[in-house]
C-alpha cells in the first residue's frame, strides 16, 4: 500500500489496489479500495469501504472524523463502530502488517453482512 | 396474370403450412362487444416488449459484454454510433413503458375481477411476467456498466447474502466471485439477453394461449356473479349472441394505442435520450452514490426506511411474500362479484398500492436519509457574523459534517431535524447534551469536539432563532 512513512499517525486515507489474481479481461473492475488508518507508530487498521448495511462505498470525512454512507445514511466513527443509521455491524476490517517498511493488507472478499 | 400466380402461391402456402388459416382463426376469434379502451394495456405491454427486442438487438450490434470493454462500447453507442443515443433512449423509455403498462394491465385485470374462474392461470402467468419484467429492468440497468451499475451489483449481492443458509453462496453467485470483477458482467448479460427474454417469450405464449382458451373476460356488471358451475355456459352464450371478431372490430384500439405509445417513446428518446453514463466501473473510485433506475427507486426508499434491524427479514421474505400472495390471489378467491363497484376493498387495495409506491418513490427520489456531501459552507448572510464564536461555530457546523444532515435555511442535508430555528426549541444545555451523546440517527460528538469548539458550535446554534409575532 506504500511506505510506512507516507501515512501520518491519526489519519485515515484511501488506498487502492488490484484484486488478487483478477481475470485477464476484468479491466478497471479489478481495482479495489480500502480505508487505511494509522492509529500509532506501528498500528494500522484497514477498513473495508463497504457499508455493512447494503455494501455502498462509505466516505471518510477527515475533519468530522466520521465515515458516511451515501446510500441510506449509515455513519461510523473513526474506529469503524456504528455511529448512526441502519448499519447492523461495524465496518469490516482487513488484516494489516508492516513488512520491510511497507504497509501490506490482506485483501478479502467483499464482506457480506449476514445479520 | 400476376394475380393468378399470387393466388396460386398463396393457396399452396395455405395448404402446406395451414398457418394463414390458423392465424386468421385466432385473429378473428370472437370477443365480448364491450371490451374497449380498458383492454389495451396487455397488448401495449407486448408492444413495448417488441420495441425492447428490436432496440435491444440493435444495441447488441455494438455492445461488448466484457468487464473491461462494456463501458467504452456504451460511450461509443452514446456519442458516435449513428442513432446510438436515440437507440439507447428508445430502449430506456421502452423499458419504462413496459413496466408502466404491465402495472396498468395488472391493476385493470384486478379491478375488473378478470383473474377469477376460469382465468386463474392467466393471472398467475401474468404475475410471473411482472417478475421477469422487473428482473429485466434491474439487469438492464447493470448492463450500462458504469459506476452506478457496479455498486448496484454489490447492493444486490448484499441482499441475496441475507438469505438464510445459502446467502453466502448466493452473494458469491451474484458477484461472480468474491468481488466485482471479470466474471460479474457476463452473468447479468446472459440473464438479460438470453434467459429472461426466453422466459418472457415462452410465458407470453402461454399467457396468450390461455387468453384464447378462456376468451377475453367481459366487462363486469354489478350483481353478475362468477359461479364456476355456470360461468362457461354464460360466457359461451354471450359470445354466441353478441361476440365480435377480435380483428378488426376490437384490435384497432390496441393498434392505435400501441402506435401512440411508440410515438411517445420515440419522442422521449429523441428529446431526453437515455440516462447519462456515470463514472467508469472502477470500484476503487469511492465517491459514488448508487441509485436504481426510477422503476425500482421506491424499493430503494423501502430499504432506507425499514426499522433498523428488520432488514434481514424484510429483504428476504418481503419480496417472496408479495410474490406468493399475488400468485395465490385467484386461488384464494375465484368466484363471486367481479365489478369494482361491489368490491370496495379491491379498489382500496389498488389505490393504497399506488399511493404507497408513489410516496416511497418521491422519498426515494429525494432520499432525505442520504447525507448531503456537497453542501457548501454557509454564506455570511445566513451566519450573520464574520468573526467571533458564532462565525467559528458556523465553520465547525460545516467542517464537522453537521451540515451534511441538518438544514440551515435552504442549505444542508435532510437526514436530521431542520436547525434553522433550533434556538426556539432547545436551550444551551439541551444542545450540549444532544451534540455530546448523539441519538438514534446522530453520532455522538463528545470525543470529537474540544470544549472551545463545543462552545462555538452551541453559540452558533443559539443564534439560530426566528422571531415570531
Amino acid at each position: 500500500m506504500g511506505k510506512i512513512d507516507s501515512f501520518k499517525i491519526g489519519e485515515t486515507t484511501a488506498v487502492k489496489y488490484e484484486d488478487a489474481s483478477p481475470l485477464p479481461w476484468a479491466g478497471v473492475t479489478a481495482r479495489s479500495a480500502a480505508w487505511l488508518r494509522r492509529v500509532n507508530a506501528d498500528t494500522f487498521i484497514a477498513f473495508s469501504i463497504n457499508c455493512t448495511h447494503l455494501g455502498c462505498p462509505v466516505r471518510w470525512l477527515a475533519e468530522a472524523n466520521l465515515f458516511m454512507c451515501p446510500c441510506h445514511g449509515g455513519v461510523y466513527y473513526q474506529d469503524g463502530t456504528v455511529a448512526a443509521g441502519p448499519p447492523p455491524l461495524p465496518l469490516a476490517r482487513y488484516p494489516v502488517r508492516v513488512k520491510d517498511g511497507e504497509v501490506q493488507i490482506q485483501t478479502a472478499p467483499i464482506p457480506i453482512t449476514k445479520k | 396474370m400476376f394475380q393468378r400466380i399470387f393466388t396460386r402461391i398463396r393457396d399452396w402456402v395455405d395448404d402446406r403450412t395451414g398457418l394463414p388459416e390458423a392465424v386468421g382463426k385466432m385473429a378473428r376469434h370472437l370477443v365480448p362487444p364491450d371490451a374497449k379502451w380498458w383492454y389495451v394495456f396487455g397488448s401495449a405491454t407486448l408492444c413495448a416488449f417488441m420495441i425492447q427486442v428490436i432496440s435491444g438487438i440493435a444495441l447488441a450490434f455494438s455492445y461488448i459484454p466484457s468487464a473491461s470493454e462494456a463501458y467504452s462500447t456504451l460511450q461509443f453507442i452514446s456519442d458516435q454510433a449513428p442513432f446510438g443515443h436515440f437507440l439507447r433512449g428508445l430502449h430506456y423509455y421502452g423499458a419504462s413503458a413496459m413496466v408502466l403498462m404491465v402495472g396498468l394491465h395488472m391493476a385493470q385485470v384486478f379491478l375488473f375481477g378478470s383473474y377469477k374462474f376460469p382465468r386463474e392461470l392467466n393471472w398467475a402467468t401474468g404475475v410471473l411476467l411482472l417478475g421477469f419484467t422487473l428482473i429485466m429492468g434491474f439487469t438492464g440497468q447493470l448492463l450500462r456498466w458504469d459506476q452506478n451499475a457496479v455498486w448496484s451489483v454489490v447492493v444486490a449481492a448484499e441482499q441475496t447474502g441475507r438469505v438464510p443458509f445459502i446467502g453466502k453462496w448466493l452473494a458469491h453467485f451474484t458477484l461472480g466471485g468474491d468481488t466485482v470483477g471479470g466474471a460479474t458482467l457476463t452473468r447479468f448479460f446472459v440473464v438479460h439477453v438470453f434467459i429472461m427474454p426466453g422466459l418472457i417469450f415462452a410465458f407470453v405464449g402461454l399467457h396468450l394461449w390461455l387468453v384464447l382458451r378462456h376468451g377475453i373476460s367481459e366487462p363486469p356488471k354489478p350483481g353478475q356473479l362468477v359461479d364456476p358451475k355456470t360461468y362457461r355456459q354464460e360466457y359461451k352464450e354471450l359470445i354466441a349472441k353478441r361476440g365480435r371478431p377480435f380483428w378488426p372490430d376490437v384490435a384497432w384500439r390496441d393498434l392505435v394505442f400501441c402506435v401512440a405509445m411508440i410515438v411517445v417513446i420515440a419522442a422521449l428518446g429523441l428529446i431526453f435520450g437515455a440516462p447519462q453514463l456515470e463514472k467508469p466501473p472502477d470500484p476503487s473510485i469511492i465517491a459514488a452514490s448508487p441509485r436504481p433506475d426510477w422503476y425500482l427507486l421506491w424499493y430503494f426508499g423501502v430499504l432506507a426506511l425499514l426499522p433498523h434491524g428488520s432488514e434481514k427479514y424484510f429483504m428476504v421474505f418481503g419480496p417472496l411474500l408479495v410474490g406468493m400472495l399475488l400468485i395465490a390471489l385467484p386461488f384464494l378467491s375465484n368466484r363471486g362479484e367481479r365489478s369494482p363497484r361491489r368490491r370496495p376493498w379491491a379498489v382500496a387495495a389498488v389505490l393504497m398500492t399506488v399511493v404507497m409506491i408513489a410516496t416511497l418513490w418521491v422519498e426515494g427520489a429525494n432520499s432525505p436519509w442520504s447525507p448531503n456531501f456537497n453542501a457548501p459552507p454557509l454564506p455570511p448572510s445566513i451566519v450573520g457574523a464574520t468573526n467571533g464564536p458564532v462565525f467559528i461555530g458556523a465553520q465547525l457546523f460545516h467542517a464537522k459534517a453537521c451540515l451534511n444532515c441538518h438544514l440551515i435555511g435552504d442549505d444542508g442535508g435532510r437526514r436530521g431535524p431542520d436547525l434553522t430555528d433550533v434556538a426556539n426549541r432547545l436551550s444551551k444545555n439541551q444542545m450540549i447534551l444532544r451534540i455530546s451523546n448523539g441519538g438514534v440517527n446522530m453520532p455522538a460528538y463528545a470525543a470529537n469536539l474540544a470544549p472551545a469548539e463545543m462552545d462555538a458550535l452551541v453559540a452558533f446554534l443559539q443564534s439560530r432563532k426566528i422571531q415570531r409575532r
